[in-house]
């Protein structure tokens, strides 16, 4: 059996000459929280729905809990509590009459069902709003409320936290991280918002164009995150040549005249400063820089930033 | 039948609060009520089977025809609309529902809705006899005529009914064809050519206007120097319920699994 919770192989979307997702194999591990991370457009809400068995894959494969999807939809999508894209739900009725239409096609027979998914989100039980009253943050709650409401082992969600105020945002982010944490669900999170990914996820998966450009554990992307000296000085080849003679630095670039980068975090700055100072060097100006996760998805999409 | 009973049951709760379709079942007591309060030959009967009589021909002949037939293809297109519109078809399919099972729900819910309408279109005609302080004499007879006519009326709306699926989501040009389908039904309904052929593979047969007359009209009173010449030239052509219910079996069954394979298809 597989370790996966979902394992995709080969995944492809085309609509007429247009593809949306391409040759995507991704690999979700039970017990953690993966962020599908990519602009809008990228091809993540494509790929949640043929994990749901809601568009049919050009090719490829989709597999959850170890069993193909096509042909166990009745045994898989029980198992699962999803969010797609926006809110539906029935404007005449309110909030907890859709829940109840929902639970009783899942069977679920209990009102606690409704009561517990309507306080999680902090919506109310029996409340006499309609739900074409709802803001949109009210709707998103509603939306997951009813992802969660039969308890599934995994969870697909679609940019959850869209249209939440920051409060919400971070009630949200809790609730999925102890989801994970406390009940040990499997969690499929997409999001444009890389601080969100960041913030919550355990491993990462970076889809451009339909691509899955990068898919790794959230630790070990940060390590790939690059940490290098820069110095300003008279005259860079000169530094460098001192680093290298007298410390036995390799890794440098000098980028221009007055331009040196250090890779070798070994280095004793203070030592560098003093050496190329003894040398008759003039430093103007000695940093350390760190790139985030977003220069990262900069550098694997050869794009622009993301939010 | 399980997982449809409870897909109905859900279907019956999306209804709340939905005017359109208590509006659509408050209208079958619109043509009784005004042949009683507007129409003289209406006020005026010479015994209470003439009464039930003439106000359940109203019923079956105008009622069932004009008014049950588009509000069933009018709710049908609100219904099988309604899961797109509303975004919640996606909820539905992860549950899993079978959009086959939920298309064939929705029509189930307009089987009972027509038999509500000729119902209560029914009551209120002996509503109207016991106001005039007459002997409803043969009315539960009449009524139950009805209630099959609302049967038939309900399956000859499904070939309306898979047009407005398959064009799928414009609403105006459900209605442009409700009001044709309905106008043109009525016709062929009262056409000497089609209620005069034979039980069999023909459109007297397999239409649904002229096949109700053929089956109803046995039912109300022909006495009368001009019914018993009408009698004369149509009674031949007159169905038996079995008859009349073998061809509205198929026919459902038909258009049943054509609507269900169309909504399939239908994206979520």
């Amino acid at each position: 059996m597989s370790d996966y919770v979902i394992e995709t192989r080969g995944l492809t979307k085309q609509y007429g000459a247009q593809t949306s997702v391409s040759d995507l194999s991704i690999h979700v591990r039970q017990g953690r929280i993966y962020g599908l991370l990519g602009r809008n457009g990228a091809g993540k809400t494509t790929t949640m729905r043929m994990l749901l068995g809601l568009t049919d894959p050009s090719s490829g494969t989709v597999s959850l809990f170890g069993k193909p999807l096509r042909g166990n939809e009745k045994k898989i999508l029980p198992r699962i509590g999803s969010l797609i894209e926006s809110p539906g739900f029935y404007p005449n009725l309110t909030g907890t009459e859709n829940l109840r239409i929902f639970a009783d096609l899942r069977g679920l027979k209990s009102p606690k069902y409704i009561k517990s998914a309507l306080e999680v989100v902090n919506l109310p039980y029996r409340d006499k709003k309609l739900f074409s009253q709802y803001s949109l943050g009210m709707k998103q709650r509603l939306a997951i409320a009813l992802a969660i409401m039969h308890n599934p082992e995994l969870l697909i969600l679609d940019e959850p936290i869209n249209g939440l105020d920051p409060i919400g945002i971070a009630e949200v982010r809790d609730f999925i991280r102890e989801l994970c944490d406390a009940t040990g669900k499997t969690i499929l999170i997409s999001s444009h918002i890389l601080s969100e990914i960041a913030l919550l996820a355990d491993d990462v998966g970076i889809i451009d164009h339909g691509v899955l450009v990068e898919e790794e554990s959230l630790e070990e992307l940060e390590a790939k995150n690059g940490k290098y000296f820069r110095f300003t000085v008279s005259n860079a080849a000169a530094a460098g040549r001192l680093l290298y003679e007298r410390l036995g630095i390799h890794d440098m670039t000098v980028d221009s005249a007055n331009e040196l980068t250090v890779r070798d975090l070994h280095l004793d700055t203070a030592q560098a400063i003093s050496l190329f100072v003894g040398a008759g060097l003039t430093v103007s100006d000695a940093h350390l820089y760190e790139d985030t996760l977003e220069d990262y998805f900069k550098k694997v999409t050869g794009g622009e930033g993301i939010a | 039948m399980k997982a449809l009973l409870k897909l109905l049951r859900c279907e019956f709760s999306k209804l709340k609060r939905k005017p359109l379709f208590f509006a659509a079942a408050a209208i079958s007591a619109l043509i009784p009520l005004c042949c009683a309060l507007f129409l003289p030959e209406m006020q005026d009967f010479a015994s209470g089977a003439e009464a039930v009589d003439r106000l359940m021909s109203t019923l079956f002949q105008l009622s069932a025809y004009l008014l049950l037939m588009p509000a069933v293809v009018v709710l049908a297109s609100n219904l099988l609309f309604e899961e797109q519109d509303n975004d919640t078809l996606k909820n539905l399919m992860t549950i899993p529902v079978s959009k086959p099972a939920l298309a064939l729900a929705k029509m189930t819910l307009l089987f009972l809705f027509s038999i509500a309408f000729m119902a209560i279109g029914g009551l209120v005609n002996l509503g109207i006899v016991l106001a005039s302080g007459l002997e409803p004499a043969g009315f539960w007879r009449l009524f139950f005529v009805g209630i099959g006519q609302g049967i038939l009326m309900w399956a000859g709306a499904l070939p309306c009914v898979l047009l407005v699926v398959l064009l799928n989501r414009s609403y105006i040009i459900s209605v442009i064809i409700t009001f044709f389908y309905t106008v043109i039904n009525y016709i062929l309904g009262t056409n000497d050519f089609f209620i005069t052929q034979p039980f069999g593979f023909n459109p007297g047969t397999l239409l649904p206007g002229p096949l109700a007359f053929r089956w109803f009209f046995q039912y109300l009173d022909t006495s009368g120097a001009q019914m018993t010449k009408l009698m004369e030239r149509i009674s031949p052509y007159f169905v038996t319920t079995p008859q009349a219910f073998l061809v509205v079996v198929l026919e459902s069954a038909v258009f049943l699994t054509l609507i269900a394979l169309v909504y399939k298809r239908q994206s979520c």
